[in-house]
């Protein structure tokens, strides 16, 4: 029922507006948590090196220890940027497909993009010829380019195929199976290349599965660093665009919107994003689902404009987290990162969505 | 003279399946829609309305035939020109999470603001103007998620006049709400054609209300044929019973209401008076009898009366008269009679 405007209750609390000056507060804190979960995660590891060494090093000044500068400079600063693009640009694709597909549950890897690449890296790993001792070794640093070019040319398939599908398929449900069907074909290609093959290239699989940011030199960054950028620039252009699409694709279409032209960004970017982040890095679970979920709850808003720039920092504070998490304090021994961001993001997800008042859900 | 601003020619509307086979809706559809007229598009399920609706929104394109908007062919413009033209209101409800009523309304804006979906004062105005025209300004700084199904289809009317449309298309606005919710609805409809000089095109079922409010009527029935006129033209020409009759129910042109038909008519003579006689006759009628104002004296007659400040009922029948204190037991009584006519007799 309707009822007359006199008997509403106008509190201040109900009018209360998503305020950018709110927003701006809340976009400083997180820049402000962002650049210490950087610097903890420069200074944290086997060796620890103190705060104010990093921010020397980092501004170019020469200290009494230059080991510390190469550790800082050559790896530690790769896996950090690493996490940064990574972090962010799976989280910005999973926002881009829970809304894409208006379902909660949409992660980056939804559309099959990286069940491609894992086909292509275990046909790379695991059906190697006799060639494969010498490949194997490379492997096991995780930083061959050529584990990487293979999960791009998989990735690449899917999209292809996701596209060309796209095309001729109205509903977008339609594609979220499509990716589902893929999903699982791959998976069975991979048990069996698993099935027939040995343990040592089992083993290096496996490794690839559990994801890393320290496989990553500067040679691979140059390559990586420009496409998740593009990714992410195309990604974050689409707020306005993306706030229709929340309505469903008919007031959309209503609104003006160009559905296959924005269709097509939406795929892009997102399979930019997933396919790049998992050809360098294995494919990174759960960072994807889960920070548009803080985000919307941290801002308290599905509005795209505000959730972009925010799941972009969070992406990245959760990620540089994470990697700080692996490192097991006091030990040399680093955990994989797939096993940090499930073991420690899920309760938080879920303290997350539990604190809500009662009945209001999870939605996009 | 008022404005055309949709007119539609020799237009085919249905879907295009994969294929030569088409399925087609409905064909030589020549309609158009005035500015500050209020046209309702009535039918049974399955008519063909939403597609109907659909087509006239550029939301799929017409088997053949053309529509004319504001003096351009529909299939020739731009996504952004059409959608500052129609704006819409679809049955299917919305799944926004954390939305507020007036970000939810300032979407309306889409079309006129720039690539970053910056607010201009004229838009702000433009939405607040869209939120009193719809009534919705009371909602303002309320998650739309928190909502009742009334103040919701409130706000998606209030979304869609922010987009200052010439025309306003709702598919079944009234379909979730209550009885004083539908005629808050339609009410509001009217006066947005009457008073701001909107094209306002709705599908209902509460025909009823639709032939209170409504300028002008789409009759279309299963065939995918328009009838159209004014409400009480088509009532007149008989063109409702003709939509809607099917066994068992009536369109009656005496009161403008379905009536169900029911196949067993016995005779009930009834006297009284006022809002009692009223009410009595509607009871009497819903069983099944027919009700007399004076007939032969073997038929029952029932006499609605106030007795002591009381209303009671006395039912004469087979000679005997026997008082009753509701309607409910007058009824039960008739009825009894009627499913068992012997023991009526006996009694």
């Amino acid at each position: 029922m309707i009822k007359p405007s006199n008997q509403v209750n106008v509190s201040a609390e109900t009018v209360r507006e998503v305020k950018p000056r709110l927003f701006l507060v809340w976009m400083a804190i997180l820049l402000f948590v962002f650049v210490l979960v950087f610097i903890l995660d420069l200074s944290y590891g086997s060796l620890k090196i103190p705060a104010s060494y990093i921010i020397r090093i980092l501004s170019g000044v020469q200290t009494d220890k230059p080991i510390w500068h190469e550790i800082v400079l050559n790896i530690r600063l790769t896996k950090a940027i690493t996490a940064v693009l990574v972090g962010s640009g799976l989280a910005i694709a999973g926002l881009l497909m829970q809304t894409f597909f208006r379902n909660p549950l949409a992660d980056p890897f939804i559309l099959g993009i990286n069940s491609g690449a894992s086909l292509g890296v275990a046909l790379a790993i695991l059906s190697l010829g006799a060639a494969g001792s010498l490949f194997l070794t490379q492997i096991n640093t995780l930083g061959d380019l050529g584990v990487a070019a293979a999960a791009i040319l998989g990735a690449a398939l899917v999209f292809g195929l996701v596209l060309l599908v796209s095309r001729s398929v109205k509903s977008s449900n339609t594609l979220l199976i499509l990716g589902l069907m893929f999903g699982s074909a791959t998976s069975a290609l991979v048990s069996l290349l698993i099935y027939f093959s040995i343990p040592e290239r089992i083993q290096a699989y496996m490794i690839w599965t559990y994801g890393s940011f320290g496989g990553v030199t500067w040679n691979q960054l140059k390559v990586m660093a420009p496409v998740m950028l593009v990714g992410i620039a195309i990604s974050s252009l689409l707020g306005k665009s993306l706030n229709a699409l929340l309505l469903g694709e008919d007031y959309a279409r209503s609104l003006g919107l160009n559905i296959g032209r924005i269709r097509f960004l939406i795929l892009l970017g997102a399979s930019i994003l997933a396919g790049t982040a998992t050809a360098f890095c294995g494919p990174i679970g759960f960072l994807g689902v889960a920070i548009p979920h803080i985000a919307r709850n941290l801002l308290r808003t599905s509005n795209h404009k505000f959730l972009l720039p925010a799941v972009l920092i969070l992406g990245a504070i959760a990620a540089l987290l994470a990697d700080v998490l692996t490192q097991l304090p006091g030990t040399a021994f680093i955990l994989p990162i797939n096993v940090i961001t499930s073991l420690f993001g899920a309760p938080f997800v879920l303290w997350i969505i539990l604190r809500r008042k009662a009945g209001s859900g999870v939605s996009v | 003279m008022k404005t055309k601003v949709l007119t539609t020619s020799n237009l085919s509307i249905g879907y295009r399946l994969s294929g030569q086979k088409n399925r087609l809706v409905a064909s030589g559809l020549e309609l158009s829609l005035n500015e500050g007229e209020l046209v309702c598009l009535i039918g049974p399920n399955g008519a063909g309305k939403t597609t109907l609706l659909r087509t006239l929104a550029a939301l799929q394109k017409p088997l053949d035939g053309q529509v004319e908007l504001a003096g351009k062919i529909l299939g020739q413009m731009q996504e952004k020109e059409i959608a500052k033209t129609i704006s819409l209101v679809l049955t299917e409800p919305i799944a926004v999470g954390q939305m507020r009523v007036e970000e939810l309304v300032g979407m309306g804006r889409f079309p006129f603001t720039n690539f970053f979906d910056n607010h201009k004062p004229s838009d702000e105005r433009a939405v607040m103007d869209a939120m009193r025209s719809a009534d919705a300004k009371n909602l303002v700084g309320r998650y739309f998620t928190q909502l009742s199904d009334g103040e919701r289809q409130h706000v998606m009317v209030a979304r869609a006049l922010a987009q200052e449309p010439k025309l306003l298309i709702l598919d079944e606005p009234t379909a979730f709400l209550d009885l004083p919710g539908r005629v808050k609805m339609m009410l509001m409809l009217q006066k947005l054609a009457h008073q701001e000089g909107k094209a306002v095109l709705c599908s209902t079922h509460d025909l009823d209300l639709a032939l209170q409010v409504a300028d002008w009527v789409w009759l279309m029935d299963r065939s995918g044929s328009i009838s159209q006129g004014s409400p009480e033209d088509l009532v007149l020409r008989g063109e409702f019973g003709k939509t809607f009759n099917r066994q068992g129910v009536e369109f009656d042109a005496a009161s403008g209401k379905f009536k169900t038909e029911t196949e067993n008519h016995q005779k009930v003579i009834l006297h009284g008076i006022g809002i009692e006689k009223f009410w009595t006759m509607r009871a009497l009628i819903r069983v099944g009898f027919d009700v007399l104002e004076e007939g032969e004296s073997n038929l029952p007659l029932v006499e609605a009366m106030m007795e002591n400040g009381k209303t009671s009922w006395r039912l004469k029948r087979n000679g005997g008269v026997i008082s009753h204190a509701s309607i409910y037991s007058l009824v039960y009584a008739l009825s009894e009679d009627k499913l068992n006519p012997t023991s009526g007799k006996a009694a």
